[in-house]
C-alpha cells in the first residue's frame, strides 16, 4: 500500500509537466513551398469572425490552377481575423484585416509581408491619396483616418459621425460612404476637413467612379429594395433607379454596372437605362463579384454556408461556368494582378 | 496518452468520484410516476448527496466532469451550453420543477449560471422522453428540482477559496415546522455567491514561440438565492419558491486577437413558482403550477458603442391531472393543460414583442399485473404564433423475471422546437415566416438490474431532424431560415459498480459515455457532413472511496475531436481531464481539498478560448 502511494506521488510529479504541443484549431495544411504566379487573380477570404482563419488564395489565369493560403505559406502565420478588402498599388498589395485592427502591406510578387500598421479600430477600406498617404474607413471609430505609411503615423482623424465603408478619390475630394447616415461625405484631400455631405435615399453600400468622373452608388433602401444613384462631380444627382429587391454584389466595368443577385447576373447600362439579365449563376451564396481586366470573364465568389470553405467561379459573359476553385472561408475581395 | 495509461494502472487506488444513480425517483404522486422517464428511455439522475461537494459548482462543470454530455464553454465564468445527441444549445430544454427556463428570446440557457447546489436532484433526459416534459427538447433536457422538505432539518454554511482569485460562500437552511395549523410546514433559504478573477495562466499558441500568458478581463461574479415555503395538509400541499440570480462578467477577447477590455455582460433572473399538489385518493392526483420569470440580459461593448439590455417577462401555467383506472391492470392516464406568455423587449426588436402559446399533454399507460411490461402512448400539442404541432410518442419496456436478463425498452417520438423571439423579430434580419424545427426519434435500450452490485444500461438511438434554423446570408443581411437537416445516430451507456460496500468502507465506480455521429446539410446542394462542435465521443468516469470520516475521488473525462466547420475542413483536437479530491467530515465539519485538471492540460473547447490549467480548491462547510 505504501509502495503504491510512493509510485503514485512520483508519477504525479513526473506527469505534471505539460508538453507545449499545439492544441488549437487545426486547418487543412498549407503548401510547404509555393511559386507565386506572375499573373494572378487574388481572392481575399474573410474567414470566420474571431477565428483568425482569413486567407488569400491566388489563381493563375493562364493555366487555371490555384494556390490556397498563399500568405500563410510564405510567412508561416495566418494573415489575421476578417480580411475585409484589398488595394493594389504598384507591387504592393494592401490588405485590410478588419478584426485584427491592422493593415498589412504585402509584396505582390513573393507574397511576403513587407510591414503592417496596427493603429486602427476596425478598418474597412483604404484609398491612396498619394504615394505615402492613405485614408482608412472604419466600422466603429466614427472617423476617417489619414495615415502616413512611410512614417507609420496617423496624420489626422476626420470625424464622420458613423460607420464608413467604401471610399474613392474624385478630383480634390475623398468621397466616403457613410452607412449609418445614408450619405456620401466629401473630405478635402489636402486639408483633411469635411467639406460637405450628400444625403441619399438608400445605403451607399457600393461606390464607383465612371470614366466621366461621375459617382455611382448602389445600396438598399429599407423595405424597398436596391437602388442606383448617379452623381456628377458637382454633387448633382443625375439618375436614380430601382434595380432589384436584393443584390449580393456589384461592379462597374466600362460604364456598365454589373451586379449579381442570389440567382442571376445582370448588366445595367445606366446611360440608356437598360437592364438585362446575362445568365443564371451556380453560386449558393454569392459574396464577391468582379469583371476581369479586359472584360474576358466574370469572377464570382461563393461563400456557401459561411462555415465551409468557399468557391471561386469563373464565368464567360454568356454564362458558361469555365472554372471552379475551392478557396478559403468566405471569399469576398477580388483583385486582378496582370 | 501514455499519461492516461499510467493512471489506469493505478486504478485500484482509493479515490473518490461522482454522482450517478439509477435509483428510481421517489414517487410523490401518480403524476410523477407517469412522467418518470427512467423506465422507458435513457436518462441519468444526480442526487445532491451523491454529487461532489464542491462549493458552488455550476451545471456546465458538473456535466463536463460527470456525464456523457458535451459542453461548449468559452472559458471559466463565460458562456457554456450543452449539446445533447447532436442537438443545438437551443434544442435542450431546461425545466425547474416543471417550468421551462430556456430564454424565449434565444431558445437556450447559459449553463454556467445554474449552480447545482440549489437543487436536490438533477436529471438528464433524452429526446425520446422530452415530450413528457415540454416542447423543444430535440436533443434532450435537464430537469432541476428544488423544494423545501418537511422532514429534514438542514443548516449549512460553506466557505471556499480556489486558484485564480476565486472565493465562494454558501448558506442553506431548511427548517421544517410540524403541527402548524394541523399540517407540516417548511421554510427553505439557500444562497451562494461566487467571485472569481479567473486570472489563470494559459499557453498562448497563437504566437510563436509559445509563451505562458495570464488571462485578463475575465472577472465573474454571481449570486444565486432561493427562498421557499411549503405547507402540507392532509392530501394537499402548497409550495411557493422564489429563485433570484445575478451575474456580472467581463468578457475577454480570444487569444488570437488584440487584448480588449471593452465587453461586459450582466444577467438578472427573478423567478417565482407557486405549486399545488392535490391527491384526493391513491388513484388520482392533481398538480397546478404557475411560474413567472423576469429576465434582463445586458451586453455592453464600449468600443462598438453597444449597450443593449434584452428583457423578457415570461409567465407559465400548467395543470396536470392523473388517474389510475384499474390497479390490477395498471391502466392510468395523465393530462395537462398549459399556457405560456412572453413579453420581450430589446433594442433590436421593433418595439416590444409578445408570444402566447397553449398546449396539452395526453398519455395513457398500461402496466402489466406482474410488471413484466409497460407501454405508454400519448401526444403533446402546442399552438403558438399561429403555428400548431402535434407531437406523438410511444414507449414500451419489457422485463423478465430472471435477474440476469436485462430489461429492454423501445420508444419512438416526434419532437419540435418553435422559433425563438430573436429568430422571428430581430431587426435587421428576423424572419416571421419561420416554421418549427422537427425531429423524429427512435431509441432501443437495455438495462440490467443490479447483479453483484453492478448495473449497466445502454441505449441506441437514431434521429432525423429537418427545418433546422440557421442564420444565413439573405442579401446583405443574415436571416434565420429553415434550411438545414440532420441525421444523428449514437449510443449512451452508463455503468455503476459498487466495488466494495461494507460498513466502514465503500468504493464505487461510475462511468458514462456518449457516442454520437451527427451529420447535416445546409441545403439540397451541399453534401452530408459532420455537424460542428459535436464530439463523436464524450466519456466521464469516477472512482469514489469512503472510509470512516475520509473520502477520496478521482474524475476522468475525455472529449474527442470536434469539427468546427460544416465541411470537415477544420477541427479542434481531443482533450482529457483529470480531477482529484479528498474530503474529511466529522462532527458537522467538512473539509475538502480538490484539484481540477491535475495534469495541467492545456486545452480549448472553443477555438482560441483558453481554459484554466491546474486549479486548487479548498472549502470548509459547517453543518448543524
Amino acid at each position: 500500500m505504501k509502495t503504491h502511494w510512493i509510485i503514485f506521488l512520483v508519477s504525479f510529479a513526473l506527469i505534471s509537466c505539460q508538453k507545449s504541443e499545439y492544441f488549437g484549431p487545426v486547418y487543412h495544411d498549407s503548401n510547404d513551398s509555393i511559386n507565386i504566379y506572375s499573373s494572378k487573380i487574388i481572392i481575399g477570404c474573410e474567414g470566420n469572425f474571431q477565428y483568425s482563419n482569413a486567407s488569400i488564395s491566388i489563381i493563375d489565369p493562364t493555366n487555371w490552377t490555384s494556390i490556397d493560403n498563399a500568405y500563410k505559406a510564405q510567412n508561416q502565420v495566418a494573415i489575421g481575423d476578417v480580411l475585409q478588402s484589398f488595394y493594389l498599388k504598384g507591387d504592393t498589395l494592401v490588405a485590410v484585416v478588419n478584426n485584427s485592427h491592422e493593415i498589412i502591406l504585402i509584396n505582390i510578387n513573393t507574397f511576403e509581408k513587407l510591414t503592417s500598421y496596427s493603429n486602427f479600430s476596425a478598418p474597412r477600406y483604404v484609398e491612396f491619396i498619394n504615394d505615402s498617404l492613405i485614408c482608412v474607413s472604419d466600422l466603429y471609430a466614427n472617423f476617417l483616418t489619414i495615415f502616413d505609411i512611410k512614417k507609420d503615423q496617423i496624420i489626422k482623424q476626420v470625424s464622420t459621425l458613423g460607420w464608413t465603408e467604401r471610399l474613392l478619390i474624385q478630383d480634390s475630394m475623398i468621397v466616403v460612404a457613410n452607412i449609418d447616415r445614408n450619405s456620401l461625405q466629401f473630405i478635402d484631400k489636402h486639408a483633411f476637413t469635411l467639406k460637405k455631405e450628400l444625403l441619399l435615399q438608400h445605403e451607399p453600400m457600393y461606390l464607383f467612379k465612371d470614366q466621366s468622373n461621375n459617382l455611382l452608388v448602389v445600396g438598399k433602401d429599407t423595405n424597398a429594395g436596391y437602388f442606383f444613384t448617379l452623381i456628377n462631380n458637382k454633387s448633382e444627382i443625375l439618375n436614380h433607379q430601382s434595380l432589384e429587391s436584393t443584390i449580393s454584389y456589384a461592379d462597374l466595368y466600362q460604364d456598365n454596372l454589373y451586379f449579381c443577385t442570389n440567382k442571376s447576373v445582370y448588366k445595367f447600362d445606366y446611360q440608356n437605362n437598360m437592364k438585362i439579365k446575362l445568365f443564371d449563376h451556380k453560386a449558393i451564396t454569392p459574396y464577391g463579384f468582379k469583371i476581369s481586366n479586359g472584360g474576358q470573364y466574370l469572377v464570382l465568389n461563393d461563400a456557401l454556408d459561411y462555415i465551409s470553405r468557399g468557391e471561386t467561379q469563373v464565368y464567360s459573359f454568356e454564362g458558361h461556368l469555365l472554372h471552379t476553385f475551392r478557396v478559403g472561408y468566405i471569399p469576398q475581395a477580388i483583385i486582378f494582378a496582370f | 496518452m501514455r499519461q492516461i495509461s499510467f493512471i489506469f494502472l493505478l486504478l485500484p487506488l482509493l479515490l473518490k468520484a461522482q454522482s450517478d444513480s439509477i435509483k428510481i425517483l421517489p414517487v410523490f404522486s401518480i403524476i410523477d410516476s407517469l412522467k418518470n422517464p427512467l423506465k422507458n428511455s435513457f436518462s441519468v439522475e444526480f442526487k445532491q448527496k451523491d454529487m461532489i461537494p464542491k462549493l458552488n459548482q455550476n451545471l456546465s462543470e458538473m456535466l463536463q466532469n460527470q456525464s456523457g454530455v458535451a459542453i461548449k464553454s468559452y472559458g471559466p465564468g463565460q458562456l457554456a451550453t450543452p449539446t445533447f445527441r447532436g442537438g443545438d444549445a437551443n434544442q435542450t430544454i431546461v425545466l425547474w420543477n416543471g417550468a421551462k427556463l430556456n430564454s424565449p428570446s434565444l431558445g437556450s440557457i447559459d449553463f454556467s449560471l445554474i449552480p447545482t447546489d440549489l437543487f436536490q436532484d438533477i436529471s438528464l433526459i433524452s429526446s425520446s422522453s422530452s415530450n413528457l416534459f415540454g416542447v423543444g427538447g430535440i436533443g434532450g433536457g435537464v430537469l432541476l428540482n428544488s423544494y423545501p422538505k418537511t422532514d429534514d432539518f438542514e443548516c449549512k454554511l460553506g466557505l471556499g477559496v480556489a486558484s485564480f482569485g476565486q472565493n465562494q460562500f454558501q448558506f442553506k437552511l431548511n427548517l421544517p415546522i410540524k403541527n402548524l395549523l394541523e399540517g407540516k410546514f417548511a421554510l427553505l433559504f439557500q444562497t451562494n455567491e461566487t467571485n472569481a478573477e479567473n486570472n489563470f495562466s494559459f499557453l498562448d499558441i497563437y504566437n510563436e514561440p509559445y509563451s505562458l500568458q495570464i488571462q485578463t478581463h475575465s472577472r465573474f461574479k454571481m449570486r444565486s438565492s432561493q427562498i421557499g415555503l411549503i405547507y402540507k395538509f392532509k392530501k394537499i400541499d402548497f409550495t411557493l419558491i422564489n429563485w433570484s440570480n445575478y451575474a456580472n462578467r467581463q468578457i475577454p477577447q480570444p487569444i488570437n486577437l488584440h487584448e480588449s477590455k471593452s465587453q461586459f455582460q450582466q444577467d438578472t433572473n427573478l423567478r417565482s413558482q407557486f405549486i399545488v399538489n392535490y391527491n384526493p385518493s391513491q388513484y388520482q392526483s392533481f398538480r397546478w403550477m404557475i411560474f413567472s420569470d423576469f429576465s434582463v440580459n445586458r451586453y455592453q461593448d464600449t468600443i462598438a458603442e453597444i449597450d443593449n439590455p434584452n428583457r423578457y417577462n415570461n409567465f407559465q401555467s400548467q395543470l396536470d391531472w392523473a388517474i389510475q383506472f384499474n390497479k390490477a391492470r395498471g391502466l392510468s392516464a395523465m393530462n395537462q393543460l398549459n399556457t405560456n406568455y412572453t413579453q420581450a423587449k430589446s433594442d433590436n426588436f421593433n418595439g416590444q414583442n409578445e408570444q402566447l402559446g397553449f398546449g396539452t399533454l395526453h398519455q395513457l399507460k398500461l402496466k402489466s399485473s406482474k410488471a413484466r411490461y409497460d407501454i405508454a402512448a400519448g401526444m403533446r400539442t402546442l399552438i403558438q404564433d399561429s403555428l400548431f404541432k402535434v407531437l406523438p410518442f410511444i414507449h414500451l419496456s419489457v422485463r423478465s423475471k430472471k435477474l440476469l436478463i436485462p430489461e429492454f425498452y423501445v420508444n419512438y417520438s416526434k419532437s419540435a422546437r418553435f422559433p425563438a423571439l430573436n429568430e422571428l423579430y430581430w431587426n435587421p434580419g428576423g424572419n416571421i415566416l419561420l416554421r418549427p424545427e422537427e425531429a423524429l426519434n427512435a431509441e432501443l435500450g437495455a438495462k440490467t438490474r443490479s447483479w453483484k452490485k453492478i448495473s449497466f444500461e445502454t441505449s441506441f438511438y437514431y434521429s432525423i431532424a429537418e427545418n433546422r434554423i440557421r442564420w444565413i446570408p439573405n442579401g446583405s443581411l443574415f436571416s434565420p431560415m429553415n434550411v438545414a437537416e440532420s441525421k444523428t445516430f449514437g449510443s449512451d451507456s452508463k455503468l455503476t459498480w459498487y466495488i466494495l460496500d461494507q460498513n466502514k468502507v465503500r468504493i464505487k465506480l461510475s462511468w458514462l459515455q456518449s457516442f454520437v455521429q451527427s451529420t447535416g446539410k445546409i441545403n439540397q446542394q451541399t453534401n452530408w457532413k459532420s455537424l460542428s462542435y459535436i464530439p463523436n465521443i464524450k466519456s466521464a468516469m469516477s472512482l469514489k472511496a469512503d472510509f470512516k470520516e475520509f473520502s477520496g475521488f478521482v474524475n476522468y473525462s475525455f472529449v474527442s475531436k470536434r469539427f468546427i466547420t460544416n465541411d470537415e475542413s477544420a477541427y479542434m483536437p481531443q482533450y482529457h481531464l483529470l480531477n482529484f479530491g479528498s474530503i474529511y467530515s466529522k462532527h458537522g465539519v467538512t473539509l475538502m481539498v480538490n484539484i481540477d485538471n491535475v495534469l495541467n492540460t492545456h486545452y480549448q473547447v472553443i477555438a482560441w478560448r483558453p481554459m484554466a490549467g491546474r486549479t486548487f480548491n479548498f472549502s470548509m462547510t459547517f453543518s448543524l
